[in-house]
């Protein structure tokens, strides 16, 4: 039962404790109404710990798809994903939020945060989800390293499209996680955002050795990580 | 002015212009000054882009040039007419036939397919949709084979590239497009941009184009910056 | 390839590609719509029932009460002076009018068609020596074109008229004898003519053939009473020691009314059939001889006893027939029948010779009566229909042989307060199934706003597409009209179905098809008004706001204007108001209603305005004023720390979105209050039916020694019924107007009730509720300590000039050998009193009334019964049968007739009742508990709707299946439990004024009960309900694809 990953149970790498990503011929159909798609066909990569990694392709490639499964948010019609030590892709559901709630950071397009919560207590969640004690002052020490603390109270309808962005990073780091997966972090921020976040993503994996997945169109994003995957048509295309 | 001149005019007069136009949000808690006494030209025939920081406003300012709300000082003045005095449904008439929208999402309704989606804005024209015609819009954007689609069986990408289609499909004389390639990726990106220039050129379209992307903005001639409420011209 | 995409196609698209949203659209128009039409279907279902049981339990359909014996013996006898006659010859014809009878014939016509054969001689028409003048040139007998005969006018009794006149052969008749007799007699008593030298019958019997023939009576049979004076039944010089009354009627009779029974026996031509009393009394039995004492000197009938009748329950033979004390019953227990040809040759002669003395000592005359049986099966289901039926029946057997006499129309009667009643109860139950239609717009609104977020996006994207304000509202028009009219359609079919399955067929088809197809057709456009109503206001005014841009940043966190506090109070002050006035205008006390009396019951309808209102505001502001106290204790909001998961979620989530639990309370509120009512009144309509019951019978069990019986029956006997099951016994003496009050104003007939006060208190149904002043225990009390007290009817009373402590003058033992007058007092007064449907005037204490009258039998005892339940009810006869002194190795009902509360619940008489209530109880509370469970599943799905992306995101930051369906059921949970309670509070509000409203119906007034294991029930199916749904959304919570979600939208 996995309740309780211990971070020491992991290799230690120079900074920090990230995790290693190995993903084994993965493919993911749907049927539809219009025939079966294959969003992803065969894909094979790893993702060595402590690494960052941009997955660029045109839009309909299977990017989402692919970061969707690496959270174990989705199971693959057929392949291996193995994150850690952990065979993600045949464990059961469980299990499966217990990885993600302690070691799993996720960044949506989106933001995705709920709308009930304060900025501060949208952080928090995450905090006691992971099992970690809510700690304010840790948080609004957090918040102001991403320069929105004077947004903790506000609720997410209340903030511009950046500021959410940025609080939803927060919340993606602040039990400082083993992987990063982030899914068009920047899609709709203008530039001057759009540095923030990529600068903060990058400074929490630099701090912490955590394992950083971006998937993005923007080449710019993508050429600031250390390894581009690029993705064609539901197939790895080959490193660049 | 003779009658040859005020034609010729007619024809060099911008298709849209705001002046002095400003809009305030008021919520509970806090009134904010969105725009601020803006001036704005958009000239037949050309790309404009407009860049600025994210919440600053842009989409208040495409709303307003839309006709979805009205400013609360100044005139939005489309083809000559003041269209802030128009009643709501001469607005969505425009709407329909003469402006083309694409907005940063939801453009789409759930749950029509792609092609559905196309028909309904034609439709709403008054025109009668037909099929071949709208097969040539989805070709225009790459997307014939995805007609028979559902929203939500469409990348982010193929969906906006669907907007655009949609967006052309009456003919319109001004498009406004708030980061309607935002989501593509560099190829794709430049299929659509192509479109618009084709139309463009061709039948003298107006395009307003949110962007943050440099590369699409490298390809504009006319680049404005909104920040502070104000617009200024960006090179 | 895509097609057209037309407005209504882009309406049937969204309904068809959403299914899940049409669905949550349509649920509530579905249940909400059925519960609606199920009550008018059910209405046309157990109407179509109301004749039959109204006209059930009548005695005599129609009685018509002859005065007078008809024709009164009017004959007219004609005869030719000559055999033979060749052609020119005259002869002369001589008719006779003779009255034998002792009344006069008025308005007596003659009328002579003419014979072909013979012609008339002009001016040789004698009446009685003097000519009669020719009319138009023809015979006076047969006048002008029509032919109208003549007129001689009254003709006294024992009077002879002869009239004469000459014909002339026109060819040779061989025999004058063979040649039809055409002349005819009319009188005004006897319009019918009646031919020359015809037979002598009885004119009864005539009548009872020709009123026979009239359409729609099943049988018509002549009966005739005659009260005899006492001591005229005798054998071996025995007589009886009372009053007599003598019956004639043929077997026919005995075959259409049951309740004339021969114990043993036969009815046989020239016999005579004798009671059981009057046997036993003259020692007789079949076989033996009977003696009937006639009047005026006509010599003593002596006839063979060929049968020992039973008539304690022979209602057409003792009911009275005067008006004012119509329905009750005056039993005499020394009688004999004799059959109508003994009665017309033996008996009528015998007092038409003593009326006719000048002198005569008769009391009263023979009351001849036609008993009319109406042909039930052509009588339609709804009472007002079957009552112009009946009407017209009537207006035709009077109309055969008018004369003095009058028509007891009981059926017409019968059927008139019937239809009152049956409009009255459609009222009630339309104003029943209200609420559901109520309920269906509250739910489909409830639907909208759920829907309302997706519905604002829709319409802002086709806004931007160009869409003007005359398209959004067209498409909401379309959408609405598909979800009203198909919700309809579905939940007319749903409330059909139901009632079928709870009425079953036979009943539900004995209504015709146009009252189910109006009420189809009501239940569809009333749901279809309702629905379209709750679905296109709401819709048509976000679409204004909408473009008028008054739509603030869409928070979640302000609530709308219409959910402040205000608007509920002063909604509730108005309900409160409306029923404090009613009650000040006594509008609760109506009067019961009665058959005979021909009152129906009157229901003040319209007071239950006053609790609909109540329900809908009172809900509303307990839920808002939840809402308020909460809002204030949650403020204060921002970085607080989560110290506990769940509840740190759920609470938050909770108190920021309070509009959204609101709703939830609200809706499953009102329903469980609907719910709740209706239990509380059925329990309170189960509770009062039974204590009615049992007021009637006036205990448990009540036994009366069968006339017929030999066994002894003292008071003293009730000592002995102790056996298993027997809670107590008591002895009664009671019958029917066996006393008689004097005051010092006046005096009166009445019935008197002799109890035991000692034990009449424990084992009888006497309710306090039933004494002017004062408990049952003290009256009983007062009886006991106050020998020569007695309790007197509050109407007597009044009546009397009565008030407590007046002394009076009673005389016991009214009409047999042990009669007494004594001297009592008044101790206590009482509005009614249990155990005689006929109803009691005085109670008395039974030692006293012993002791003054030397009498030691009861009438009946009175058995309560330790466990009152059906089957514990029988198991007490049954342990009665064994009680060696009841019967003796002889079955119980051989002896005594038992009649328990149970056998009179069945025989409710009361037509309203008739209508069964309980049925619809249940159907409203079937239809409760879907759209309890519906309001409850709605809920949890709109919250499915609405937040799928938070559910989906907490998934992704790793949040627990097991967390999320604990969060979805925690929301849930606490909606539907602060709706059960607001509703169980709301709903016993309603219920006792609903209980208010319908207090006249019962005879005892209704207490409010409550009816916990019901409501127990009903919270359980709501809880269990939310469960489910609960368990279903986190499922579905579990299957949803995230990457899809989590996807801008």
């Amino acid at each position: 039962m996995i309740g309780s990953i211990e971070p020491r149970e992991y290799p230690a790498t120079a900074k920090g404790w990230g995790l290693r990503v190995a993903v084994t011929a993965l493919s993911m159909r749907y049927t539809t109404a219009s025939g079966p798609i294959r969003a992803l066909d065969g894909v094979t990569m790893t993702v060595e710990p402590g690494t960052s990694v941009a997955i660029v392709g045109p839009s309909g490639s299977g990017k989402s798809t692919r970061l969707g499964i690496l959270g174990g948010l989705e199971t693959p019609t057929s392949g291996e994903v193995r994150v850690g030590p952990h065979l993600l892709s045949a464990m059961a559901e469980p299990d499966r939020a217990a990885l993600r709630r302690r070691h799993f950071g996720f960044v949506f397009q989106a933001g995705n945060l709920q709308p009930f919560l304060t900025a501060s207590e949208n952080v928090g969640l995450q905090a006691v989800l992971a099992g970690l004690a809510d700690e304010p002052a840790q948080t609004r020490a957090l918040l102001e390293s991403l320069d929105v603390i004077s947004l903790e109270r506000r609720f997410p309808d209340e903030l511009s499209g950046g500021q959410r962005q940025r609080v939803a990073v927060a919340r993606a780091i602040v039990h400082n996680p083993g992987i990063i997966l982030a899914d068009e972090p920047t899609g709709s921020l203008d530039g001057a955002s759009v540095n923030r976040v990529v600068e903060l993503l990058l400074q929490h994996h630099a701090t912490h050795g955590a394992t950083l997945v971006v998937v993005t169109h923007d080449r710019a994003v993508a050429e600031r990580m250390s390894t581009v995957l690029e993705m064609r048509a539901g197939r790895m295309a080959g490193p660049t | 002015m003779s009658s040859e001149d005020s034609a010729l005019a007619a024809e060099d007069r911008p298709l849209l212009s705001l002046h002095a136009v400003s809009k305030t949000y008021r919520t509970a808690r806090e009134t904010t000054s969105v725009l601020k006494a803006l001036d704005l030209e958009l000239p037949r025939g050309e790309i404009t882009c407009l860049v600025g920081p994210s919440g600053c406003g842009k989409s208040t300012l495409v709303s307003l040039i839309a006709g979805l709300l009205v400013p609360d000082s100044g005139q939005v003045i489309f083809d000559g007419q003041d269209i802030g005095a128009l009643p709501d449904t001469r607005r969505a008439q425009l709407r329909a036939t003469r402006i083309g929208i694409v907005l940063q999402s939801g453009n789409l309704v759930p749950f029509l397919t792609a092609g559905e989606n196309i028909a309904l804005a034609i439709r709403l024209a008054g025109r009668t949709a037909r099929a071949a015609h709208i097969h040539a819009l989805l070709k225009q954007v790459d997307l014939e084979d995805r007609a028979g689609h559902l929203p939500r069986r469409l990348s982010g990408g193929e969906a906006q590239r669907v907007a655009v289609a949609l967006a052309l499909a009456n003919d319109p004389e001004l498009l406004l497009a708030d980061e309607a390639v935002g989501q593509l990726d560099g190829a794709t990106a430049r299929v659509v941009i192509n479109t618009l220039h084709t139309a463009c050129r061709d039948r003298g379209l107006a395009v307003l184009l949110v962007t943050h992307n440099p590369e699409i903005v490298s390809l504009s001639s006319r680049v404005l910056r909104l920040s502070g409420g104000h617009l200024e011209r960006a090179s | 390839m895509s097609g057209q995409v037309t407005l209504g196609g882009f309406v049937q698209r969204d309904l068809f590609r959403n299914p899940r949203r049409t669905l949550t659209s349509l649920v509530g128009v579905v249940v909400g719509v059925g519960l609606f039409s199920a009550v008018l279907f059910f209405i046309d279902g157990s109407g179509a029932s109301m004749t039959r049981r109204a006209v059930a339990p009548l005695t005599l359909d129609m009685q018509r009460v002859l005065t007078t014996p008809l024709g009164g013996g009017i004959r007219l006898e004609q005869t030719m002076a000559d055999d033979a006659l060749d052609a020119g010859d005259t002869t002369l014809v001589t008719l006779t009018i003779a009255n034998d009878g002792f009344a006069p014939a008025h308005e007596v016509v003659v009328r002579v068609p003419p014979n072909v054969a013979l012609e008339y001689v002009a001016d040789s028409t004698d009446q009685n020596e003097t000519p009669i003048v020719d009319v138009a040139g023809g015979s006076p007998l047969f006048q002008g074109e029509a032919g109208t005969g003549l007129n001689i006018g009254t003709v006294e009794p024992a009077v002879s008229v002869r009239i004469t006149y000459r014909l002339r052969a026109t060819a040779s008749v061989a025999s004058t004898a063979d040649l039809p007799v055409r002349a005819t007699i009319s009188t005004r008593e006897a319009v019918t003519p009646a031919l020359a030298n015809a037979p002598r019958a009885t004119a009864l019997q005539t009548l009872a053939d020709t009123v026979a023939d009239v359409p729609g009576v099943a049988a018509a049979d002549p009966l005739v009473l005659v009260d005899m004076a006492a001591e005229t039944l005798t054998a071996r010089g025995i007589a009886v020691p009372g009053p007599v009354k003598l019956f004639a009627f043929d077997t026919r009779y005995l075959s259409h009314y049951p309740s004339v029974k021969i114990r043993s026996g036969s009815m046989r031509q020239g016999g005579a059939l004798i009671s059981a009393e009057t046997a036993r009394a003259l020692s007789l039995s079949v076989g033996g001889t009977v003696t009937i004492e006639l009047p005026g000197g006509a010599a003593p009938l002596s006839l063979d006893v060929t049968g020992i009748t039973d008539l304690s329950g022979a209602r057409p033979l003792f009911e009275s027939r005067e008006a004012g004390t119509l329905e009750k019953f005056r039993y005499v227990p020394f009688t004999v029948v004799v059959d109508p040809s003994v009665y017309s040759d033996q008996v009528e002669p015998a007092f038409e010779a003593a009326a006719a003395e000048r002198d005569s000592a008769l009391n009263s005359l023979p009351l001849e009566e036609l008993d009319v049986l109406i042909e039930r099966s052509i009588l339609n289901s709804d009472p007002a229909t079957a009552f112009a039926q009946t009407s017209g029946i009537a207006e035709a057997v009077q109309g055969v042989a008018s004369g003095q006499d009058y028509l007891i129309d009981n059926i017409s009667n019968t059927l008139h307060v019937a239809a009152e009643d049956a409009a009255v109860a459609k009222r009630l139950f339309v104003f029943l199934g209200l609420p559901g239609g109520i309920l269906a717009a509250i739910l489909t609104a409830y639907a909208g706003t759920l829907l309302a977020g997706a519905q604002r996006r829709e319409n802002a994207l086709l806004r931007v597409r160009g869409a003007a304000r005359k398209h959004l509202l067209f498409l909401l028009a379309l959408r609405t009209v598909a979800i009203a009219g198909v919700g309809s359609l579905l939940g007319t079919v749903l409330g059909f179905a139901t009632v079928l399955a709870l009425l079953g067929r036979s009943i539900l088809f004995e209504a015709s098809p146009a009252a189910l197809l109006q009420s189809t057709l009501i239940g569809v456009s009333g749901g279809m008004l309702v629905t379209a109503l709750a679905l296109y206001v709401p819709g048509r005014s976000l679409i204004t706001r909408e473009i008028k841009q008054q739509l603030n940043i869409s928070s979640q966190r302000t609530t709308p204007s219409w959910h402040r506090l205000p608007v509920d109070l002063i909604a509730l002050a108005i309900a409160v108001a409306l029923q404090l006035v009613a009650l000040r205008l006594g509008a609760f006390d109506a009067p019961p209603g009665s058959v005979y009396a021909g009152q129906a019951v009157t229901l003040p309808l319209q007071l239950l305005v006053a609790p609909i209102i109540a329900w809908l505001a009172g809900t509303l502001f307990i839920a808002h004023l939840l809402q308020e106290i909460t809002a204030r204790a949650a403020s204060g909001r921002g970085a607080q720390p989560f110290t506990r998961l769940r509840s740190g979620v759920l609470w938050r989530s909770i108190t920021r979105r309070l509009t959204a639990l609101t709703g939830g309370v609200v809706t499953v509120g009102l329903v469980v209050s609907l719910g709740t009512m209706l239990a509380c009144f059925a329990t309170v309509y189960d509770t009062a039916k039974v204590a009615d019951a049992r007021f009637q019978v006036g205990s448990d069990i009540r036994l009366t020694p069968n006339p017929t019986s030999d066994r002894p029956h003292p008071t003293a006997l009730s000592a002995e019924f102790d056996v298993s099951g027997v809670a107590g016994a008591t002895p009664v003496v009671f019958s029917s107007q066996n006393s008689v009050l004097t005051s010092d104003f006046n005096e009166d007939v009445t019935s008197l009730a002799a109890i035991d006060p000692d034990t009449f208190g424990t084992v009888a149904a006497l309710p306090d509720s039933v004494f002017v002043s004062g408990t049952a225990g003290r009256m009983l009390s007062a009886l006991r300590s106050t020998p020569d007290g007695i309790l007197v009817n509050i109407a007597l009373a009044e009546g009397l000039k009565l008030k407590i402590g007046d002394p009076v003058e009673v005389l016991l033992a009214r009409d047999t050998d042990q009669q007494t007058r004594t001297p009592m007092r008044v101790v206590g007064l009482f509005t009614k009193f249990p155990g005689a449907a006929q109803g009691t005037d005085i109670v008395a204490n039974l030692d006293f009334y012993q002791r003054e009258t030397g009498l030691t039998d009861a009438d009946y005892y009175l058995v309560a019964s330790s466990d009152r339940s059906v089957p514990g009810l029988d198991r007490t006869v049954q342990g009665l049968s064994e009680v060696q002194a009841l019967s003796a190795g002889q079955e119980l009902q051989q002896n005594f007739e038992v009649l328990t509360s149970e056998t009179a619940l069945d025989r409710d008489q009361s037509s309203l009742t008739a209508l069964n209530v309980r049925g619809l109880l249940q159907l409203d509370s079937f239809f409760t508990f879907l759209m309890a469970a519906t309001a409850t599943a709605m809920f949890v799905f709109g919250m499915l709707l609405q937040r799928r992306r938070e559910y989906v995101t907490l998934r992704a930051q790793g949040m627990s299946s097991s967390d999320i369906r604990a969060l979805v059921l925690a929301e849930a949970g606490i909606s539907a439990t602060l709706g059960t309670a607001i509703g169980v509070l709301v709903g016993i509000g309603m219920a006792s004024q609903f209980v208010q409203v319908l207090r006249p119906i019962f005879t005892l007034s209704p207490a409010l009960a409550v009816p916990k294991a019901e409501l127990a029930v009903l919270a359980a199916l709501v809880l269990c309900a939310t469960a489910l749904s609960s368990a279903a959304a986190a499922f579905q919570i579990g299957r949803l694809k995230p990457t899809e979600l989590l996807r801008d939208e």
